[in-house]
């Protein structure tokens, strides 16, 4: 089961991604903030998608995917963005350091769900192919 | 320069009207029936309401601040036991437990993350970008409002068939700011629930 690994400082917004998401059959982990979603990254090998919040506590949402994409700790793993932030400066930010995909809350539902699927279609592309040894 | 607004597009007691006020007071007009109907709640604005009065219903109040280049302040919200659990994404989960208090504060914080975002948003179209701050919650019995008294906040009644929500912006302005929408592609924001795949 795909898991997805959403990092939000809003108990009630997680609840809500969980049951949307969860109720397409994916597998859900929460983090509260940057530095706990950083840690789950860090210390989970089997995350198949992040959603992640921007403005959270302790570390917001851009600086932690800075962080684990500088670290390695990623990898391949695409990032959506859920946020309440609509400016052009914070989504060329955010591109800039490889999201996929950036959702302005309140967010619909099925919006969420195929930005997830096609994250992982995305992820899936890129996904390097083990060597072939003769 | 402070702004102190006693109804949007009214005079201020020093006789010239504060444009700064006057403009996101329509802002906010606009962007908090908007947020609420989308969580199920037609909100009705009522009236403006003097800012010390207390919001005198057992509830929940959520705060946010914000600052950016030329203003800065605050936005808090005021809601009433039925206006947070109607809007509650998730009613059916809510368990008729003290345990539901910590689910509806965080939702109230929520909300005014939400707010604020959507007045963030108009803002960006007027070429004035903003930091937000983390929002707060609380829940209570009364709510009475005290500032330093430099700056007026301007507060509002919203209403609907069951309940009622009070909303109240706290805002200060550098002289000359002006909130006029521009057309500057650079400053366009992007608009709620939309969805942007790179």
């Amino acid at each position: 089961m795909p898991k997805i690994l959403v990092i939000d400082d809003s108990a009630t917004v997680r609840q809500q991604v969980s049951l949307t998401l969860g109720e397409e059959g994916f597998d859900i982990v929460e983090a509260v903030d940057g530095v706990d979603g950083a840690e789950k990254i860090a210390a989970l090998d089997d995350i198949n998608l992040v959603i992640c919040d921007v403005n959270m506590p302790r570390m917001n949402g851009l600086d932690m995917l800075e962080k684990v994409r500088t670290s390695g700790d990623l990898g391949n793993t695409p990032v959506v963005m859920l946020t309440t932030e609509g400016s052009a400066d914070l989504i060329k930010r955010g591109k800039a350091l490889g999201a996929k995909g950036w959702v302005i809350k309140p967010f619909k539902a099925n919006l969420l769900i195929a930005a997830a699927k096609n994250s992982r279609r995305s992820a899936d592309r890129v996904a390097p192919t083990a060597p072939v040894h003769s | 320069m402070s702004t102190s607004v006693v109804a949007a597009g009214q005079e201020t007691s020093g006789g010239a009207p504060n444009e700064i006020d006057r403009a996101l007071g329509e802002m906010l007009l606009a962007a908090a029936p908007a947020l609420f109907e989308g969580h199920g709640v037609a909100l009705d604005f009522g009236a403006q309401r003097p800012v010390l009065d207390p919001v005198a219903h057992e509830g929940y109040a959520g705060i946010l601040g914000f600052g950016g280049t030329g203003i800065k302040g605050s936005v808090a919200i005021y809601l009433d036991d039925p206006t947070v659990r109607k809007s509650y994404p998730s009613a059916g989960s809510l368990a008729g437990t003290d345990e539901d208090i910590l689910y509806l504060r965080d939702w109230t914080a929520e909300l005014t993350n939400q707010l604020m975002g959507r007045l963030k948003n108009k803002l960006l179209r007027s070429g004035v970008d903003v930091m937000l701050g983390i929002p707060t919650a609380v829940s209570g019995v009364s709510f009475t409002l005290a500032y330093p008294g430099q700056t007026i906040p301007q507060a509002y009644d919203f209403l609907w068939d069951e309940g009622a929500a009070v909303v109240v912006l706290t805002a200060e302005a550098v002289p000359g700011l002006t909130l006029e929408e521009i057309d500057d592609p650079d400053a366009a924001s992007a608009g709620e629930g939309e969805l942007i795949l790179f």
